[in-house]
């Protein structure tokens, strides 16, 4: 009988315990992020461009786009384009952002991003005049007026030879990249600005140099674009195809 | 099967015979190696623990224990399960497993299985910021199967099973089997097999508890188990605890990034974990146990992403698994076995992104493992004839899926185990076996193998095995949808992918010239056909697609050789070396990072009369191949240099059921980011066990200090 009662008692508190054990199951408790709240950035600030003859007064922050002059001059340019399907488009000339919903991608715009892909308002990618060229041979700094050679580039269609899927143009295209504006590291899926300098053409006939600095903001997220760019001072007048 | 084999093999004393390719050493507990092969049933340690609760014996407790005890330890030492999916003893095995018992669990001071196994022959134990994982035989971690009692675990990441999540303060043994044992496990057994054995009690009253902690140039480390076990009358019942914490830590900083933005080359770890074990004689010949394990982990750790973003990454993850089974015959006549089990892991996987909150990431996966077997074991004159079948229901329900992932699998295996010769001068044991599959996703997959051993005589065996092995494609391979962020390139799973096969052979000659001295030379060559691999799918808006398709193949091939001696019960130790060859086939080239040349070793000194412990286990890797591929599709060979680990642990036991030890782990602070070894590490510690081993050796009243 004792035996009896002792085993019984045994097997009662081996249920007990291992109905315990089961309650354990998912009670880790819910991780969350901790949220980060960005500096905030003052608005009413204004970048003033000496734009060959006239002073322009740009604004701070369009849309996904935010101008900063820097100490030697130069102004930069940040384009939030983080989406992957969405073109973020910017008028070089008023320094304005444009909507991204417009079907026929009509506008003022000049220059347009998604993620790593720079397009312009012309070609495949739009219906305005714009059109871009890599100079070569020369630095940002050192190109002070508009090459008398310019092999403008209009935005084309995706070829089959490269192995990216976005449209062919200054910035964008050639077998493995050879012609985009960055290098890319297969191991660590960075990319990296090559020192190349372009010229844009803008839908008011301005020539624009431009050098793309980075594809990371500073918390390291990508597709936040920077680019230093300038007018110069003498416009081009014709296009020549691509 | 074990049980049911040992009453013909009784009578040959030695052999047995069959073969699977399975040679690895162990570190062995003293006295394995001169122990001599018997020429009576053996009783299995499983069933003698489990007759320790057999009420049908009018002994009282005392006499009760002592019989147990006087049993298991003449024949505890030599059980193995997992190579037949049977118990069976460890000579008399068809196929040879390493096999890491008790006492060197102990004395190596392993806290969990990845550090039990780093220093072993053939495996190799890899770390990164997920956990540790196994490379068994060169090959990948998701080629081995992990068994806890027999039970399939989930929770695998990236195909590998977490090994640090297994902690030892309720195992008995660690069995490791070699080689493709898809016949009787089905998916996942390509490289081989590693099964946990429980620890079953044998005392009225068994208490164990041990505390540790260490310092390294990482930080602190702490380590605490426990467990209370009982087995009076019909019921056995053992509970344990564990909790552990180890620093995360960096093998290579990166210049100018500032210490607390460096990656972790491996995270932070907390962890604790519970569990309980009962065994209930119901009949005669009948007996029913119960197993939950919980187990919750924490992971931390810093990550660089492209572009210099910094991540607090942080994985939570939790396992709950609980196995139940009934086994209905006595041992050495028809058996049959009954066991289902569930397993319920999820991990959250944080990505916190410091000065941002653009790519923080939570994903919280959940799956769901549940298992049903039934087995049958029946002797037929020179036959042992085991039977089997199986279902499994696996769910996975996690964010980067397109949908819940779930299948189901009916499974049926048959394996006969005929002894075709046995005569004083040969034995010859030949093992067919074949499984077939089912698969709700993949079909139908046909695994047989054929194993044999033959016993020459009392000092030579040879064994040969030849299988096939299969894996399943993982949920991730077939509903997968990631999109990179950085590019924009997308990887999709591929809902049609077939299961990755295998073909693996092993042969090894055994000669145990004397009872203290075991020599062990094979080779093996494991080919994987269909393996899953990525491929460019097309381009799409957001950038290239990949997906996974079966098109990848590979080869691993060795030479390995191992001794084992014990030439005075207190001292054991084991010499290992193994040649590797492998090729990858989809580029043409070997493996990535596997080393040509690893040798291993460990000498465990365990003098009683002193009370003095000393362990040392060593292993030695060569270079290791690493290859990158550029954006212009250029490779880079890069090489990674020899390594030489260590861990040294000695022990002193001042009164009989406390022991006090102190350790070092990696005495030579070897590792780098292609082998992310924990850095040099001292800890010290104190162990309690009642009964102790004495205790439990007295009724036996064996010479302990007989030499061979």
């Amino acid at each position: 009988m004792k035996r009896a009662i002792h085993c019984v008692s045994s097997a009662v508190a081996a249920r007990i315990a291992l109905c315990a054990l089961i309650a354990f199951a998912a009670c880790a408790p819910t991780l969350r992020p901790e949220p980060y709240t960005p500096p905030p950035i003052d608005d009413a600030g204004v970048v003033l461009l000496d734009a060959g003859a006239d002073a322009t007064v740009w604004p701070t922050r369009s849309g996904v786009f935010t101008h900063a002059l820097q100490a030697d001059g130069t102004l930069v340019t940040y384009a939030d384009a983080t989406s992957a399907t969405l073109v973020v488009r910017l008028d070089l000339d008023s320094g304005e952002a444009e909507g991204t919903d417009d079907p026929a991608r009509e506008g003022s715009w000049d220059i347009g991003f998604r993620r790593f892909y720079v397009v312009t308002n012309g070609g495949v990618s739009g219906s305005g005049p714009c059109a871009a060229a890599e100079v070569q041979g020369v630095s940002y700094d050192a190109l002070v007026e508009v090459p008398s050679e310019v092999v403008w580039r209009l935005d084309a269609m995706d070829s089959e030879e490269d192995d990216d899927a976005g449209e062919d143009t200054a910035f964008n295209g050639g077998v493995s990249g050879a012609e985009d504006w960055y290098d890319y590291d297969l191991a660590t899926h960075t990319l990296t600005p090559r020192a190349r300098v372009y010229l844009v053409r803008t839908t008011e006939q301005r020539v624009v140099k431009l050098q793309l600095e980075g594809y990371y903001d500073d918390a390291g997220t990508a597709a936040f674009l920077h680019f230093r760019w300038a007018f110069l001072d003498t416009p081009s007048t014709e296009i020549s195809a691509p | 099967m074990a049980p049911h084999a040992t009453h013909r093999r009784s009578h040959r004393a030695l052999a047995l015979a069959s073969v699977m390719g399975v040679f690895a050493l162990c570190v062995h507990a003293p006295g394995a190696l001169s122990q001599p092969r018997r020429a009576t049933p053996a009783p299995t340690r499983d069933n003698v623990a489990r007759d320790a609760t057999e009420g049908d014996a009018p002994h009282d407790d005392d006499e009760a224990i002592d019989d147990v005890l006087s049993d298991s330890e003449l024949w505890l030492d030599r059980v193995v399960v997992t190579a037949s999916r049977g118990e069976e003893q460890e000579d008399d095995s068809v196929e040879r497993s390493l096999v890491i018992r008790r006492d060197a669990i102990d004395r190596s001071g392993a806290r969990d299985l990845g550090e039990l196994l780093e220093e072993q022959p053939n495996i190799r134990v890899l770390r990164s910021v997920r956990g540790q994982s196994i490379e068994m035989d060169g090959l990948d971690p998701q080629y081995t199967l992990v068994l806890v009692d027999g039970d399939r675990m989930p929770g695998r990441t990236a195909g590998a099973i977490d090994l640090g999540r297994y902690t030892l303060e309720d195992v008995e043994r660690v069995e490791v089997v070699r080689g493709a044992a898809s016949s009787l496990y089905g998916s996942d057994a390509i490289a081989g097999v590693v099964n946990l054995v429980p620890r079953a009690p044998s005392a009225p009253l068994e208490v164990s508890a041990s505390l540790a902690g260490g310092a390294g140039v990482m930080g602190g480390v702490f380590d605490g188990s426990g467990s209370i076990g009982s087995a009076r009358g019909p019921l056995a019942l053992r509970l344990s605890f564990a909790g552990h914490t180890a620093p995360s830590f960096t093998l290579r900083p990166e210049p100018g990034v500032p210490a607390d933005a460096q990656a972790t080359t491996a995270s932070a770890r907390r962890q604790w974990s519970v569990g309980g074990h009962g065994w209930w004689k119901l009949a005669p010949h009948a007996r029913a146990d119960l197993r939950v394990d919980y187990l919750q982990r924490r992971l931390e750790g810093v990550d660089r992403g492209a572009g210099g973003a910094v991540f607090n990454r942080t994985q939570l993850g939790e396992q709950l698994s609980v196995g139940t089974g009934v086994t209905v015959g006595a041992r050495g006549k028809t058996q049959l076995r009954v066991r289902g089990s569930y397993g319920l892991s999820r991990e959250q996987l944080l990505q916190d992104q410091r000065q941002s909150n653009a790519l923080d990431t939570l994903e919280d996966s959940r799956e769901h493992l549940g298992e049903i077997r039934m087995q049958l074991d029946t002797p037929l004159g020179d036959h042992l004839l085991s039977v089997g079948v199986e279902q499994l229901v696996q769910v996975l329900d996690a964010p980067r899926l397109v949908s819940t992932g779930h299948r189901t699998r009916w499974a049926g295996f048959v394996q006969d185990e005929w002894t075709a010769v046995d005569t004083d001068a040969v034995v010859v044991a030949i093992v067919p076996g074949a499984r077939i599959d089912v698969d709700t996703q993949f079909g139908t997959r046909f695994s047989p193998k054929l194993a044999t051993r033959v016993d020459l005589g009392e000092h030579v065996v040879v064994r040969a095995s030849y299988g096939w092995g299969f894996r399943a494609p993982s949920f991730q391979e077939l509903l997968l949808h990631f999109e990179n962020p950085t590019v924009g390139y997308v990887v999709d799973g591929n809902p049609a992918l077939g299961a990755e096969t295998a073909r693996s052979g092993h042969a090894s000659v055994e000669l145990t010239p004397v009872d203290a001295l075991r020599i062990t030379a094979g080779v093996f060559r494991t080919d994987v056909l269909g393996m899953i691999t990525t491929m460019t799918r097309a381009s799409g808006p957001t950038g290239i697609q990949y997906s996974y398709v079966n098109l990848a193949t590979a080869y691993t091939q060795g030479v390995d050789f191992n001794v084992r001696f014990q030439p005075w019960s207190w001292l054991t130790g084991s010499v290992g070396y193994v040649l590797l060859g492998t090729h990858d086939g989809e580029h043409d080239r070997p493996l990535d990072g596997r080393p040509a040349h690893r040798a291993t070793g460990s000498i465990a000194i365990d003098e009683r009369a002193s009370r003095f412990s000393a362990s040392v286990r060593a292993a030695v890797s060569s270079e290791r191949v690493f290859y990158a591929t550029a954006d212009d599709g250029s490779v880079t060979r890069t090489t990674a240099p020899w390594t030489a680990q260590l861990d040294a642990r000695v022990g002193y036991a001042p009164w009989s059921p406390v022991e006090f030890f102190v350790g070092v782990d990696n005495v030579f602070d070897a590792g780098d980011v292609s082998l992310a070894l924990s850095p040099r590490t001292f800890y010290a510690g104190a162990r309690l066990r009642v009964p102790t081993r004495e205790d439990r050796e007295a009724p036996a009243d064996r010479g302990a200090e007989a030499g061979p």
